[in-house]
């Protein structure tokens, strides 16, 4: 392919040779439609803003009490008995999860992918709290292990929310 | 309303996941009823909880066959202790069948 520098040579000639008042109102023009597409690029990135800012609110509304709260309270008591067995209120976080994935049904239809995975998120961690609860754990080093262990799965799933609310 | 009452390995207070789920409803329910009949299935009042794994995979093949919400129709589970009953109901109204 050649590149045909005769008529770009050309145009620049024509533009050297226009008059002082010509090169102004060239100057202005260009100035004029590069203003036009700032503005129009402009309208588009505040709409997504305000996009987001909606989404921000929703977020706040539905998940505020949960994260700085619900979830806290209830992780935080998790313990074994002296029996070796998970204490019951093991039961308070599905709970709370439970009730985190009722109130937050507006992302079934805003955002489902986030919705959908939030749920296996929490259904996998009821799994493991009661498969968890099913069993004697006499040894102290592995309740640890186990607790460290749930206490994860609860942080990701924090953690999964916190991201989807900064996006 | 025909009952059909589960039973367990005694050492099992909890019900948790999906495929054992699915196993317990083709081990003990399946073949007790008849086509579009009407049951209860009575959870043992030993199981102390039951996790929404369990119940959508019980439910799975009634869900398949029929559509979720005839197989909540035709099949309800409960049981005589009333924290897994609420929790039966509530799961069910968060996670679906």
């Amino acid at each position: 392919m050649v590149f045909n520098m005769g008529g770009l040579e050309e145009i620049i000639k024509k533009m050297l040779s226009l008059s002082v008042t010509d090169k102004i109102a060239l100057l202005a023009l260009f100035i004029s439609v590069l203003s036009v597409m700032l503005s129009v690029y402009s309208l588009i990135v505040q709409r997504k803003l305000n996009t987001q800012n909606l989404q921000a609110i929703y977020f706040e509304k539905i998940f505020h009490e949960f994260l700085l709260e619900k979830i806290p309270t209830v992780a935080t008591k998790l313990a074994f008995g002296a029996n070796g067995r998970l204490l019951p209120n093991y039961k308070d976080v599905n709970q709370v999860m439970m009730e985190m994935i009722k109130k937050s049904k507006y992302f079934a239809y805003a955002n489902n992918d986030f919705y959908c995975l939030l749920k296996e998120k929490t259904l996998y961690l009821e799994d493991e709290l009661l498969i968890l609860a099913n069993s004697t754990i006499k040894d102290m080093d592995k309740q640890k292990d186990e607790l460290v262990r749930i206490h994860l799965l609860i942080s990701e799933i924090v953690s999964f929310v916190n991201q989807h609310y900064c996006k | 309303m025909k009952e059909i009452k589960l039973s367990f390995d005694k050492m099992i207070t909890n019900l948790a996941g999906n495929r054992f789920g699915r196993e317990t409803y083709k081990n003990q329910v399946k073949n007790q009823v008849a086509m579009e009949q009407e049951f209860c299935v009575i959870i043992p009042d030993v199981i102390e909880d039951i996790a929404s794994s369990f119940i959508q995979g019980f439910y799975s093949e009634l869900c398949e066959k029929y559509g979720n919400e005839k197989a909540r129709q035709l099949m309800k589970l409960t049981s005589p202790n009333e924290y897994v009953t609420n929790k039966i109901q509530e799961s069910i109204e968060t996670y679906g069948v």
